[in-house]
């Protein structure tokens, strides 16, 4: 039941993507950021309200999780900007390749306090499948 | 094209900064006040944007009528898929939950992209299929080496 209710979770993610790129021939990026982000903030606001046990508090966090924001609207332009010009899929693949990147940077550093971890050049194999998988994208 | 395949290949990178931030956020705060804290910001800066550019298409509901209504659903999905996720992820392990997620994304994605330009590309599926191996084994030798760093 629950790898389901994951699979609808990437399904809904892979329809945003899309549909956020479709809206880009008609609305600009900031303002389809602007309807992805004033949505989500209502559903969470109700959820927040529904579940009396749980209180809405925005302070105590440290200084730098208070610029989010702009990575969300990053996050929403760049890839309805892209799921407009390329399509949805080869922006959802190559986005994933460079979480794959950005993770292994992060991980081999130890950025953001998270457990160092060097990267192993046994994974190269597997990076040059998705490169393979991407030119094969690309070029259909 | 290229410029947007670069874009998107920082979209991923923007992606796993600012679920770096989030998770501190929902540490602190909690995953609901943590995630709200996103998308509070993203309204406001988005709004700023919007009225710095001047007028704003949103505000001509004689224009927007002329969209299909079922464009505007992203949000609701984007929010459906944060709330489905984080349940999932709860009772999965987090390399196994990634992968089918990418599964449903790009099947997702695939099937939109299918309706819009009216074709199926084999190759696109293979490419697709490959990009979904080459994250499989990738999560299988990271949890491997990290089993052993542990030991």
């Amino acid at each position: 039941m629950s790898l389901l209710i994951l699979l609808l979770g990437g399904i809904c993610l892979g329809l945003m993507t899309s549909l956020n790129g479709r809206l880009a021939s008609y609305l600009n990026i900031f303002e389809i950021s602007f309807i992805v982000h004033i949505i989500g903030a209502i559903i969470l606001l109700g959820y927040i309200w529904w579940k009396k046990d749980k209180k809405l508090c925005l302070t105590g966090a440290p200084i730098y999780v208070y610029f989010v924001g702009f990575f969300g609207v990053t996050l929403v332009a760049t890839s309805s900007i892209c799921a407009g010009n390329i399509g949805a899929t080869l922006t959802m693949a190559l986005s994933v390749t460079g979480q794959l990147i950005s993770s292994a940077v992060i991980d081999h550093f130890g950025f953001f306090h998270v457990p160092r971890h060097s990267f192993s050049w046994k994974r190269i194999p597997a990076y040059l499948i998705i490169v393979a998988g991407l030119l094969l994208m690309i070029n259909s | 094209m290229l410029i947007f395949i670069g874009i998107a290949v920082f979209n991923g990178i923007i992606n796993i900064i600012n679920k770096m931030i989030n998770l501190q956020a929902k540490l602190k705060l909690g995953t609901a006040n943590g995630t709200l804290i996103n998308y509070l910001e993203g309204t406001v800066i988005s709004l700023l944007i919007m009225l710095f550019m001047g007028t704003s298409k949103l505000t001509d509901l004689s224009y927007l009528r002329t969209i299909p209504a079922l464009y505007f659903f992203g949000g609701l999905f984007g929010s459906l898929s944060m709330v489905l996720i984080l349940i999932g992820m709860a009772k999965n392990q987090i390399s196994y939950s990634t992968i089918i997620v990418l599964i449903g994304q790009l099947g997702a994605g695939l099937l939109i992209d299918s309706i819009v330009t009216q074709k199926i590309v084999p190759v696109k599926i293979i490419g697709i299929v490959l990009v979904i191996i080459g994250v499989v084994i990738d999560k299988y030798l990271s949890r491997k080496s990290m089993k052993k760093m542990i030991a």
